[in-house]
């Protein structure tokens, strides 16, 4: 079982580091590197602002796992002006929020700084999330475990977008997207709205059939909310029954 | 037997000078599930969160008591090795069978081929489970007395001590038994006696009948059609550390039996041979298979050699039988078969060079030529294992030598092995739902390796969570940070 940890490991590792150049932190991590222990380890520290804006696409192109990037690809080159060269630096900028804002900052001219194609980009990559979330679920259940990652990771960076990740969660969830798919959108609401919204928007999740009102009763347990669990979800049975009653329990050990 | 006496020390020092150990996640349970059990526990760790029946018992036994001489780590990688020292004289005595001067060809590959070097080496009880169900079986096809046939079959009773699919084994040993041999009694005795001890055990420690310590991971499997797997392996854990949820499966009515999809099961099987071992490998082995078969005098031994293997394959239909993230792990059984009966290969190939001392030398060139080939190759050629990289050693030293001896370091499953190398408390992560046990009682540090990707520094259920990058270790291979928890 625990090999299943390991897949994947080395393309999402490159989401934090370029680990070609000796290990560089992405962006975002520039205020950790000044920390003495790494400079004593011979770590090179530069302040975000003394680097290039073409090398801070080239570090955000890194931030991105070579699989949430390969499956984006084709959404953000739909969008006008975006040419293939290009297409890595507008992923890892479009996902990466801490040098989003700062080249946002930067902009004077050129491609990157152009609101209408920036928007038009930010639109196609929330498409793509939307549609990564889905992805591999035609892969029976065994067998996925490496597409799962590619989800997963999808639904977490979305869950790393705030209301924004919550407006891409429900629209998953009020659209024809597979089960699981919408079981990462709730994943995704529980992390993104207030906890009262989330708590209430869990509440009409849990009594659907099926895998998400297991997923929005563990959702609930974790907000602390396991009261609010009906311990006899419509249409469960065997170990998804068993796991509603956990979460009504509020995660406890004893059955 | 004589003639493979020397097997086990060669192996074991063959792979003193080649190898390169390290930790695997459920070792390092399963040594401490040893000391607990023995009364060797050190004071930081906690007994009460292991569950001593998570794991079939003679590797943490024997783990467990080795750690009073070389330490928990050095006697994890002891007892893996002498496992391959087991798997060596089995596949040796076997393949003496097939072709005689065979048997240190099988002996050495043990120690040359990549996959068997890096499992020998990797804390893991599975070469130790393969090896005594071939052990086994060359007793029982080699030797005539009942005592003999009484000792291969309690051989193959403690291969469920090892690993829980010896159960399969040992089934398919006493049916083996009863159709290979014409004297199976005491055979099918020496398995009841020993495999029936370790069961009556659990049935008293569960108060049931039950034929595995793992069948709460069978009871989950139908959630697999619900959650992802990462999700359902945060919940019911991995390792013997207990976890809430795997207690509630515990005590779930086994439900009704997954669905499989056979030749979907297969077609990955075969996919997985295809992509991890070399063509020439498998046409050795087919090879082999040809020249035994032409020697007609060990049909008994092919059909061992087949109910060897045929169980390692069936496995992986059932719904933890395969895992893609360590694909030959569960297939260990296959390669060894085909090892063997490629040693046979080339040892009738070695046979048939000229010259006055060919027939002494053949099988010694055959093996420095498999040297040449193998020892140079890894089995996870360009895959990241923070229990073996540098940097996650370096991570290691830093922790030991820059935080108390009382802290308690979070880490996920994974990369636990960077803070049990420390010697510092573990505090697994929790899952995503459970992430409220750490708000009361944070751990003071955090190891976050490659293995672990960016789930740990990225995830919202940790932002409560104020942990400064504090050391840093990164190579090409991978890297681990120590985060600092205020």
């Amino acid at each position: 079982m625990v090999g299943l940890l390991a897949v994947g490991a080395k393309a999402r590792a490159r989401f934090v580091l370029s680990s070609s150049d000796g290990g560089r932190l992405a962006p975002g991590w520039e205020q950790s590197l000044a920390h003495p222990a790494l400079s004593a380890a011979g770590r090179s520290t530069r302040k975000l602002e003394s680097i290039s804006d073409q090398e801070i696409a080239r570090l955000s192109s890194t931030a991105v796992s070579l699989p949430l990037r390969m499956w984006l690809s084709p959404f953000v080159s739909a969008v006008e002006g975006v040419q293939a060269e290009h297409l890595d630096a507008f992923l890892g900028l479009a996902l990466d929020p801490v040098a989003w804002a700062h080249l946002r900052g930067l902009c004077g001219e050129g491609l990157l700084c152009v609101d209408e194609r920036a928007a038009a980009v930010q639109l196609a990559v929330e498409e793509g999330l939307a549609s990564a979330m889905g992805h591999s679920f035609d892969v029976p259940a065994r067998f996925r475990e490496a597409e799962e990652d590619l989800a997963l990771l999808a639904a977490e960076v979305v869950a790393g977008m705030g209301p924004r990740g919550a407006e891409i969660a429900r629209g998953v969830l009020e659209g024809d997207s597979t089960t699981s798919a919408r079981v990462l959108a709730v994943y995704v609401l529980a992390r993104t709205l207030p906890r009262e919204s989330a708590i209430a928007s869990l509440l009409d999740l849990v009594g659907s059939p099926g895998a998400l009102s297991v997923a929005a009763s563990l959702e609930l347990a974790g907000l602390g909310a396991s009261d609010l669990v009906p311990i006899h979800s419509p249409g469960e049975s065997g170990a998804a029954a068993l796991l509603v009653r956990f979460a009504a329990s509020g995660l406890e050990s004893s059955p | 037997m004589n003639r493979a006496v020397w097997i086990p020390g060669f192996v074991l020092l063959a792979l003193a000078m080649v190898g390169n150990p390290s930790l695997n996640p459920d070792a390092m349970e399963m040594v401490d599930v040893g000391r607990c059990s023995l009364g060797l526990a050190p004071s930081f760790l906690d007994c009460a969160s292991l569950e001593l029946v998570a794991y079939p018992p003679l590797y943490p036994l024997l783990s467990g008591a080795l750690s009073l001489v070389f330490g928990p780590w050095a006697a994890a990688v002891a007892v893996s090795a002498l496992g391959a020292a087991l798997l060596a004289l089995g596949m040796g005595m076997l393949a003496g069978r097939l072709f005689p001067s065979a048997l240190p060809i099988a002996a050495s590959m043990v120690v040359l081929f990549p996959v068997f070097r890096f499992y020998g080496l990797t804390s893991d009880p599975r070469l130790g489970a393969v090896g005594l169900m071939l052990l086994s079986w060359a007793i029982l096809l080699g030797r005539e007395s009942s005592r003999s046939r009484w000792a291969a079959g309690a051989l193959a009773g403690l291969a469920l001590w090892m690993r829980p699919e010896g159960i399969v084994h040992a089934a398919v040993f006493c049916a083996g038994a009863l159709v290979l041999t014409r004297k199976a009694l005491p055979a099918i005795l020496g398995v009841v006696a020993v495999a029936g001890a370790y069961l009556s055990w659990l049935a008293l420690h569960f108060g049931t009948l039950s034929l595995s310590a793992r069948s709460w991971e069978l009871k989950g499997a139908p959630l697999l059609d619900l959650f992802p797997v990462r999700w359902l392996i945060h919940l019911w854990g991995v390792g013997a550390t207990a976890t809430p949820f795997r207690s509630w499966l515990q005590q779930a009515e086994a439900g009704p039996a997954q669905s499989v999809d056979a030749l979907a099961s297969l077609f990955v099987v075969g996919r997985i041979f295809q992509q991890e071992v070399p063509l020439w490998f498998h046409l050795l082995a087919l090879a082999g298979l040809v020249v035994a078969w032409r020697n007609g005098s060990c049909r008994r031994t092919l059909g061992a050699l087949g109910l060897v293997s045929a169980p390692a394959v069936l496995l992986a239909l059932a719904p933890m039988g395969l895992d893609l993230g360590m694909p030959l792990k569960n297939l260990l059984p296959v390669l060894a078969v085909e090892a063997l009966l490629g040693a046979v290969a080339l040892a009738a190939a070695a046979s048939r060079l000229p010259g006055r001392n060919a027939a002494q030398l053949g099988p010694w060139g055959a093996v420095g030529g498999l040297a040449v080939v193998w020892l140079p190759q890894t089995h996870l050629e360009g895959k990241f294992w923070p229990a073996m990289s540098p940097e996650a050693e370096q991570a290691a030293a830093w922790l030991s030598m820059h935080t108390p001896e009382d802290a308690v370091v979070g880490a996920t499953f994974g990369s636990g092995p960077v803070v049990r190398r420390a010697d510092r408390r573990l505090s697994v992560v929790p899952s995503p739902w459970e992430m409220a046990r750490w708000e009361t009682d944070p751990p003071h540090y955090l190891v976050v390796t490659g293995i672990d990707g960016i789930w740990p520094l990225r995830s919202p259920d940790l932002a409560f969570l104020e942990a400064t990058p504090t050391a840093f270790f990164t190579t090409a291979q991978g890297w681990a940070m120590v985060l600092a928890v205020r």
